[in-house]
């Protein structure tokens, strides 16, 4: 049941080898693209939409050349940047670990499912105000948060990738002999690795998240996230949404680096995935 | 006689299995809970941090009463409440629709799939401010960006469990003169819907964070407004009660799911497999 945010999220890339781009379908998307495009530039400038709050595209783009020009915010970016990759590393750190020690035993992660679900279901970002609170409005309170919400999917993912050989599979393992150590490294290691990295993919997404509403809640810090802030509250819209555009190409590219590092990684699990599917 | 002899031979043959697994593994779950007030007592009374950062069990307890009997909590636990579920139930019904949309015609989704797909790797807080400006400090604002928080979950877990129809039903639907429109609601529909449910829990989980994220950028009213206000005045333990309110809300969106879940899909266990959660105890 736990396994569920892992699962929507290896879903997505499944669909996407699925579906086959045609000359109909590329004729599709580009007139959305065009048509979406022409209502930003067009309902904005003829007064439909107030261009103040939702500035047009050539705005957008002004914005964004005007941002990287500017190079002020050089140092927000390596905040963000940086906060992210070391929250990343100690939650997945952290979460593996978890999972090992927690996981590796039924009868113990029987006994600590309850506490999993409840810890799932709690929207962690609400420990944001306390941990501020009590670290301050440096990268410290950034990274606590980060870990506070990214190490679960690991966690989680760890310990339904070791429970996933079968029953079966443990018996003959130990009838031939083997040892805890043997069946750890040798069966349930290689089960738990394709789908640990699915959420260690899904912990950088969470980490960007918790850094992000750290920067946004605690002004005193900087960022990325007390960027958009400050721009929205000073309703330079073209600026905000030059920001986010920056935000987005970021999360994006970590996730795709993400996925060629899994494909990299577990050559062995495509035709597992193949099974289950 | 012989049936008497089997059953026998059988309890026997558990036996031993009966023996080692004696203790239950929920006793070490309902051991652990007191376990944890302990440790936070103990480490209080060290005063290792101080009580203003870390309050103990005991001053969190205490304040139950005084934060939810407060004449503003309800006010406010409402409103989180309304906005998370005119949110959820906005983004979900996006997510459903889409996805129905996108699973009927496979031109649609080569060419919106992509595009769509890169949500997942998109840290929606980011537009939080964006939204607040356009849409003030209202209800409106964190409904929205509560929609947009649980959007994606529901509308990938649609797309996907469409797909999950066995293909020898889809044929004899089509053999016997259904309409694309019959296929997709009487099979295709039901054989999604243990997916969307899962997606739909997710969907829930995020759709609270987005509220709540959405109040911390700003709000004139909410839980998440009431826990920042707590915080800045040094209130420790009621912002611990608050957080102990999100944990409530939180399972509790996740129980309701779950029981909405076995209500309508009743017929999970025997006609649609999933893999995912049958492969998990060994």
């Amino acid at each position: 049941m736990t396994s569920t945010a892992a699962d929507v999220r290896s879903r997505g890339k499944e669909l996407r080898k699925q579906s086959k781009s045609t000359t109909q379908s590329v004729i599709v998307g580009t007139v959305t693209l065009v048509v979406f495009l022409a209502l930003w530039e067009i309902l904005p400038t003829l007064g439909v939409l107030n261009r103040v709050l939702i500035p047009t595209v050539s705005d957008t783009i002004w914005g964004l050349g005007q941002l990287i020009i500017g190079g002020y915010w050089w140092e927000d970016l390596a905040s963000t940047l940086s906060s992210v990759l070391i929250a990343w590393t100690i939650g997945v750190a952290f979460g593996i670990t978890m999972g090992v020690v927690l996981g590796t035993s039924p009868f113990v992660r029987t006994a600590i499912t309850p506490y999993a679900i409840a810890l799932q279901a709690l929207p962690k970002i609400v420990l944001a105000p306390v941990l501020i609170g009590a670290l301050g409005f440096g990268p410290e309170s950034k990274i606590a948060i980060a870990v506070a919400i990214c190490f679960f999917p690991v966690w989680i993912n760890t310990m339904v990738g070791l429970s996933l050989p079968s029953a079966a599979e443990f018996t003959f393992m130990r009838s031939l002999n083997a040892t805890r150590v043997q069946l750890f490294r040798k069966l349930q290691m290689p089960s738990a690795v394709p789908i640990v990295l699915v959420g260690m993919k899904h912990a950088m997404l969470l980490s960007f998240t918790g850094v992000l509403v750290a920067e946004i809640l605690s002004s005193a810090s900087n960022g990325l996230g007390k960027l958009v802030k400050e721009f929205s509250i000073q309703l330079n819209m073209p600026l905000t949404l030059a920001v986010i555009t920056v935000v987005l190409t970021i999360a994006v590219s970590l996730v795709s680096i993400m996925d060629v590092l899994e494909r990299k990684a577990v050559f062995w699990s495509e035709s597992e995935r193949g099974k289950k599917s | 006689m012989s049936t008497a002899a089997t059953s026998g031979a059988q309890a026997t043959l558990l036996d031993p299995q009966k023996k080692r697994r004696k203790v239950s593994p929920y006793w070490i779950t309902a051991a652990l809970f007191p376990a944890i007030l302990l440790v936070w007592f103990v480490v209080t009374q060290l005063e290792v941090l101080h009580p203003i950062l870390l309050p103990g069990p005991e001053a969190v307890l205490t304040s139950i009463p005084r934060v939810l009997g407060s004449e503003t909590f309800g006010i406010h636990a409402s409103r989180t409440l309304i906005e998370t579920l005119a949110g959820f139930a906005l983004g979900a019904a996006v997510g459903f629709l889409l996805g129905l949309l996108l699973g009927s015609s496979s031109v649609l989704r080569a060419a919106y799939l992509p595009a769509l797909s890169a949500l997942e790797a998109v840290p929606t807080v980011i537009i939080a401010p964006l939204i607040i400006a356009w849409f003030g400090f209202g209800i409106e604002g964190k409904a929205v960006q509560a929609a947009i928080a649980c959007f994606y979950a529901v509308f990938i877990t649609t797309l996907s469990g469409l797909s999950l129809a066995n293909a020898n039903s889809v044929s004899l639907m089509q053999s016997l003169g259904a309409s694309k429109l019959q296929t997709l609601l009487k099979l295709r529909v039901p054989s999604a819907l243990p997916v969307i449910f899962g997606g739909l829990q997710l969907g829930a989980t995020t759709a609270i964070i987005g509220a709540i994220v959405s109040e911390f950028v700003g709000a004139d009213a909410g839980l998440g407004f009431l826990l920042l206000r707590y915080r800045s005045s040094y209130d420790t333990p009621a912002a611990w009660v608050l957080i102990l309110c999100f944990l409530v809300i939180g399972v509790s969106a996740y129980l309701l799911i779950s029981f909405a879940e076995k209500r309508i899909v009743f017929w999970r266990s025997t006609a649609v497999s999933r893999p995912d959660l049958e492969k998990n105890d060994h």
